[in-house]
């Protein structure tokens, strides 16, 4: 109810509510971004662009989905855009017709590992594996929204994933080996 | 699902870990201060752009004339149930005019988004009314404003829907003459 009267005046372009909006939203946007980009500068800019761009764009919000999740696919396509143009992010679909070089790998007891060593390993990977990845399993987007946003066939983008999703428990491995 | 995503999917609240840099808020508010005032454009690429933000001031320059002088009052009971379902048939139009404005193809998305930046330069004043409207409820003078404000502004979105009409037919007519 309070969220929805927020939405309003931000409709009515009152600051207020948008830098209360901005309050409430900033953290979890940044760090959407900062998963994507891997970059503290540029996630802040991407972040704070989509809140300009969202507020200036609210007539289009029809409420058929949360604020939030409509801000956060903003978010998500902004930072795509500046990681496609800052680095020739190697096109997905040629990834996938690489060979398959990793081996199968074994999935251990990660129950304790801390979430800093999670955030860390994910970060480490390819851009094209840390977005997919990121999608996929922290943002909650199915594999049918990802080709979509990725503008990769669902196939592809499985395979990513797949595969992702296998170095990371290989970087997550290594650290237990040394622990 | 593996265990790791499992697990991963429990702490995902965890995974938003890290704070924004700090002075990002100060950061910010300067840019929405920004974005509200932007500093007129006026190289418009595009005729229809510099026509329709003519509209627009000139549309404001007649609506500060008329708030200045605004001893005549147009009907408007200062029953406040009336006045806000005319508020509510206004804003409904607004956004309907909104709606047209967003169904038309542009160019690009960047024409899209300046002509909209000018549109919502319009809504300075409204804002200021209804700032004005809550420290005076129920004040004639500023329910009165506040509808030759929706009046012109959908005067002026009216012209903008005909105008791009209009440039997507002389398109369209191109179009068909060159494939001819």
């Amino acid at each position: 109810m309070e969220s929805d009267k927020l939405i309003e005046a931000c409709r009515r372009e009152d600051p207020k509510a948008q830098m209360e909006v901005y309050k409430c939203y900033s953290k979890a946007m940044y760090n959407i971004a900062l998963r994507i980009l891997n970059h503290t500068a540029d996630a802040e800019d991407v972040m704070q662009e989509s809140f300009l761009s969202a507020f200036r764009n609210i007539h289009t919000y029809r409420g058929e989905v949360t604020f939030g999740a409509w801000l956060k696919k903003i978010v998500i396509n902004r930072s795509l855009d500046v990681i496609k143009s800052k680095k020739a992010m190697i096109s997905l679909d040629a990834v996938s017709e690489m060979a398959d070089e990793t081996a199968d790998v074994e999935y251990m007891d990660y129950r304790d590992i801390h979430r800093d060593a999670i955030i860390g390993a994910i970060g480490a990977l390819p851009d094209g594996y840390r977005v997919v990845l990121t999608l996929y399993l922290i943002e909650g987007y199915d594999h049918d929204e990802i080709s979509e946003i990725l503008h990769i066939s669902n196939a592809t983008s499985r395979t990513q994933y797949h595969r992702a999703k296998k170095q990371l428990a290989e970087k997550l491995n290594e650290l237990k080996a040394v622990s | 699902m593996t265990d790791l995503e499992k697990h991963i999917t429990r702490m995902r609240d965890q995974l938003d870990a890290a704070e924004p840099p700090p002075g990002h808020m100060k950061r910010f508010r300067n840019k929405l201060k920004q974005q509200q005032n932007p500093v007129r454009r006026i190289n418009f690429r595009h005729a229809l752009q510099i026509a329709a933000s003519i509209a627009i001031i000139a549309a404001s320059g007649i609506w500060i004339i008329k708030t200045g002088n605004s001893g005549d009052k147009v009907a408007v009971t200062n029953e406040s149930v009336e006045f806000r379902e005319t508020n509510s048939y206004y804003v409904r139009q607004v956004n309907d005019r909104y709606e047209d404005i967003e169904a038309l193809n542009f160019d690009s998305e960047d024409e899209k988004e300046m002509l909209l930046d000018e549109l919502s330069s319009m809504d300075q004043y409204y804002r200021e009314l209804l700032k004005e409207l809550d420290a005076n409820p129920g004040d004639d003078r500023v329910m009165n404003a506040l509808i030759r404000h929706y009046k012109l502004k959908l005067q002026v979105m009216d012209q903008i829907i005909e105008q791009l009409i209009q440039l997507k037919n002389i398109n369209t007519d191109e179009n068909e003459n060159t494939e001819i």
